[in-house]
């Protein structure tokens, strides 16, 4: 693996960051006051989905935690839920890692799709243990569609802007060991 | 993976397991916070908006500069139109306002003869708006009015013309305006000619339902709605909208305010009369108690 320096890791962290508050701004901005708006794909939550599995030194939990915190706070979401599920599913990513690199993208793709799924239904779970007010089933339906078939294009575009790859980590593992 | 790592990653490695086992315990709780005590939760997220959104001021001018730019730019396109347009709205306006200027002039009368006294208390600020809600669910706005504007929760927003919504949750600087169209939204109105008294609930539409109206029978599409005061939260008789009847055959309500263009907002100052609990009270002032024996005497 080519290590990372640790001033590409903090440059990656804080490019993360920006990233996702950018996002958020994006989505605060008082383009459009009426009640039709879009449904948007969970951008920042797959782009940590990304890294995670690429090169999870870029997202450690306590940045995760404090962006997904963050956004529920300024999105009017119920406030920790998010950060919860977001924090919980990328943990459990960053434990089963080696699966995922050695998945072909095919393979990689649906089982992000199964882990956005069953993430969207925890939520949904939670919101109704608690008696809160939930999403229409076909907003859920749509915003799940399209986070997974989102998920390719922030994939390309990770590894782009934060220079990852599985190839990288796969195939020099075994020849020359992390220091 | 993790078992590649060596020693000292691993050390890092259950120092951050542990991070992470706390940092869910505290989100989950957080959570729990929010459900049950939800009035804190959301005084604790209005105090950190109220930090965040005014500093960011800088960041979103450009970007909302330039989004209002395109449409405006649209509207150019079709600028010759609308001059025509309007000059024929003109003329059309010049004799409403006569109408309008005679009817004034009648009222003063009618109010003179009656000796009515109207309401001084009504009067507005105006502020900006900061930002939208940000999901597509929560039908919302920050304005960059808040505590030190004297501003308080309950209070109508309007945008000139129509309602907007009330003030839900008011920090130093900014606070949340909650638009008539979000789903935990319900306003008493009143439905004008016929005076019937409904409730305006919004449901993520551009047209919130009239509900648990008396007589269904009265109330036609084209009636006038305005808020009733009743509850003692907003103050009567602000224009609302029109009746509408929904394709679902609901009773909906048109709204007057351009949700599309809500640039500024007016907050309606707004001081409900206190409540008479004493009779004797009522006339005169009150005169201190030493006065009073002496009077009685």
């Amino acid at each position: 693996m080519k290590q990372a320096t640790p001033m590409q890791i903090v440059g990656n962290r804080a490019l993360f960051l920006g990233l996702s508050a950018l996002g958020i701004l994006f989505l605060l901005l008082p383009i459009s006051m009426l009640p039709d708006g879009i449904i948007w794909p969970e951008i920042t939550f797959l782009s940590a989905i990304a890294l995670v599995i690429r090169n999870p030194k870029y997202v450690p939990f306590w940045l995760l935690g404090f962006v997904f915190l963050a956004s529920d706070f300024l999105l009017a979401q119920p406030l920790g839920l998010g950060a919860f599920i977001a924090v919980l599913a990328c943990e459990y990513l960053r434990r089963n890692r080696s699966a995922f690199l050695e998945m072909l993208f095919f393979g990689e793709w649906f089982g992000i799709a199964v882990i956005l799924f069953i993430a969207g239904i925890l939520r949904r779970l939670l919101l109704a243990i608690t008696l809160a007010e939930t999403v229409p089933w076909w907003a859920f339906g749509m915003q799940l569609g399209l986070s997974i078939l989102c998920y390719p294009f922030v994939v390309g575009v990770i590894s782009v802007l934060f220079r990852v790859s599985k190839a990288q980590e796969t195939v020099s593992h075994p020849v020359r060991p992390a220091t | 993976m993790a078992t590649q790592k060596d020693d000292d990653v691993n050390f890092t490695g259950s120092l951050a397991r542990i991070g992470v086992a706390i940092f869910l315990v505290f989100a989950l709780a957080l959570f729990l916070l929010w459900r049950i005590d939800n009035p804190r939760a959301e005084r604790i997220r209005t105090a950190l908006i109220d930090r965040v959104i005014p500093n960011m001021d800088w960041a979103m001018a450009p970007v909302s500069k330039a989004s209002q730019m395109v449409q405006n730019f649209q509207s150019y396109d079709r600028i010759y139109s609308q001059n025509q347009e309007l000059r024929r709205e003109l003329q059309r306006m010049k004799a409403w306002r006569e109408a309008a200027l005679q009817l004034e002039q009648e009222n003063a009368r009618l109010l003179d003869l009656n000796k009515v006294k109207l309401s001084a208390k009504l009067s507005f600020i105006s502020g900006k708006v900061l930002t939208d809600s940000g999901s597509r669910f929560r039908q919302s706005a920050i304005i960059n009015l808040g505590q030190l504007d004297g501003v308080t929760e309950g209070w109508a927003a309007m945008d000139g013309l129509g309602l907007v919504g009330r003030i839900a949750g008011v920090g130093k600087s900014s606070s949340r305006v909650l638009f008539v169209t979000d789903t935990s939204s319900s306003i008493p109105v009143l439905i004008k000619p016929s005076n019937q008294r409904a409730i305006l609930s919004g449901d993520n539409t551009l047209t919130p339902t009239l509900q648990f109206i008396e007589s269904y029978q009265q109330v036609k599409p084209g009636d006038r709605i305005v808020t009733s005061g009743d509850g003692g939260v907003f103050p009567a008789e602000l224009l609302v909208g029109q009746v509408t009847l929904g394709a679902d055959s609901l009773f909906r309500a048109q709204l007057a305010a351009d949700f599309r263009r809500l640039e500024f907002l007016r907050v309606i100052r707004y001081a409900p009369s206190a409540p008479i609990n004493e009779p004797d009270r009522l006339i005169g002032p009150i005169l201190p108690d030493t006065f009073a024996s002496e009077v009685v005497e």
